[in-house]
């Protein structure tokens, strides 16, 4: 009995130092990581955010990114009843660094394949300038190529609200569905127009300062 | 060094962890929609692979056997976890698309399976050796499983359009094209085997590993029968055949 539980002690300890160790090598990997891991993070946003605010012609370079905090409290009461939640808010800023825009990330959690996580880019006078997909996992085939069919109509559209078609467009704020995916479409289509809301919302109280 | 050598290759292709030993299918299946995804992941289990058999190897004399699993998990998990910052830190595209599966090469059974069957009974360069054949014969699986499954189901080859997409076949970059591509190179790669060991020509250095290298398979002496039964019976089968010619 006494020797089972020497025995037994004395594995645990062995275990226990190899963990320990492991631990101690994480944790300097996690250190040296950490800048890094940061960074690229940043530039994601970078990347995602200046996607959305393409340089063209009648609309105002964009030549930074700034945080919203002022709103985010705000927007974080909103409640929408169609799976759609607000993540981070940006402000996109002109040369002279004027707010002309605000890059919002939308996340619709009425996907096919789970959550669809998008970057809007609205202007601060509320026409949609683009979308840049984040995160999504939908079938391959039918609601994956959102990023071939939806992006590229996403673009440039003032109106209140979008919704889409089965027949062909006819007017800015009808867009065309994929075809078979129209669970995909529906939650693309929820996510422009809480981006539209929102930055409706920004513009009306915060548009001042 | 021969030795070495001799591991490369049983990982590469005697046993090789998928085609052969049929091992780790979930991430295989998986990841392989696109040739990059199934070599990024391929070379991060192989990176894994290694370094976890170099280190239970090392560790082997110092690990109890009953809490051995255990230890292999911490060992495994560490790696894993280091392979998963450096890839976040450095490489964030492929982190990104290979998503929930890098965390899951965990309790991935190839690199317990070699941990347990190989690392913890043999000394550290050998298992070092095995642990990158194995991580190399994983790869090799991985990438012409995702080269087949991308060019058939979206018409591009590393990712550069060969045929437009539109007329690719969607099914092979679902579920289901994974189980149609394996089962062929599984049954093409059998094929061989078998035309040759039926020519009468020495397969055991490409053989199926069963019977003749699956050192500590349990199963080794039944797989051995088996093997030259079948052989045998072929074998009349033929001798039959040609008496019977003509009548059939």
């Amino acid at each position: 009995m006494n020797s089972d539980i020497k025995n037994a002690l004395k594995d645990a300890l062995i275990l226990l130092i190899i963990t320990l160790f492991a631990g101690l090598a994480l944790g300097f990997v996690h250190e040296i990581t950490l800048k890094p891991i940061e960074e690229q993070k940043k530039a994601e946003v970078e990347r995602s955010c200046s996607a959305v605010f393409p340089d063209e012609e009648g609309f105002s370079h964009v030549a930074g990114f700034m945080d919203a905090d002022d709103v985010r409290e705000q927007i974080s009461a909103l409640t929408f009843d169609n799976g759609i939640s607000i993540g981070n808010i940006y402000y996109a800023l002109d040369d002279s660094g004027n707010r002309t825009g605000y890059a919002i990330e939308v996340t619709s959690a009425e996907g096919y394949g789970g959550d669809i996580k998008v970057m809007c880019g609205v202007t601060t006078d509320g026409v949609l300038r683009g979308v840049s997909i984040l995160e999504i996992s939908e079938t391959a085939g039918l609601g994956m190529k959102a990023g071939n069919v939806l992006v590229p109509q996403l673009h440039n559209i003032s109106a209140d609200h979008i919704t889409f078609t089965k027949t062909g467009s006819t007017s800015e704020s009808e867009i065309d569905a994929i075809s078979g995916a129209t669970v995909t479409t529906t939650a693309f289509v929820n996510i422009v127009n809480a981006a539209l809301d929102v930055s409706g919302i920004i513009s009306a109280e915060g548009g001042a300062s | 060094m021969n030795k070495c050598f001799e591991r490369l290759y049983n990982g590469l292709i005697k046993e090789n962890p998928t085609f052969v030993l049929t091992l780790g299918m979930c991430p295989t299946l998986a990841v392989t929609t696109s040739a990059i995804n199934g070599l990024g992941m391929g070379l991060t289990t192989a990176a894994v692979l290694a370094l976890s058999n170099l280190f239970i190897s090392l560790l082997r004399k110092v690990i109890p056997d009953k809490v051995r699993i255990p230890a292999f998990i911490v060992i495994v998990a560490s790696f894993v976890t280091m392979v998963q910052l450096l890839l976040e830190a450095y490489l964030p595209s492929l982190n990104a698309s290979l998503g929930i599966y890098i965390p899951l090469i965990v309790v991935n059974c190839i690199i317990l399976g070699r941990a347990e069957s190989f690392a913890y009974h043999n000394p550290a360069i050998v298992s070092l050796f095995d642990g990158i054949g194995m991580g190399l014969g994983f790869t090799v699986a991985l990438t012409l499983l995702g080269m087949f499954r991308e060019f058939i189901g979206s018409g591009s080859f590393f990712g550069i359009q060969v045929f437009p997409e539109d007329y690719g076949v969607t099914i092979f970059v679902l579920a289901p094209g994974a189980f149609f591509v394996l089962a062929f190179l599984v049954a093409i790669q059998n094929a061989i085997k078998a035309k040759l060991a039926a020519k009468g020509k020495d397969v055991s250095k490409i053989g199926s590993g069963c019977g003749a290298g699956c050192s500590r398979c349990a199963d080794k002496e039944f797989c051995n029968k088996a093997m030259n039964s079948y052989k045998t019976s072929k074998k009349e089968l033929k001798e039959r055949r040609g008496e019977d010619d003509g009548k059939y």
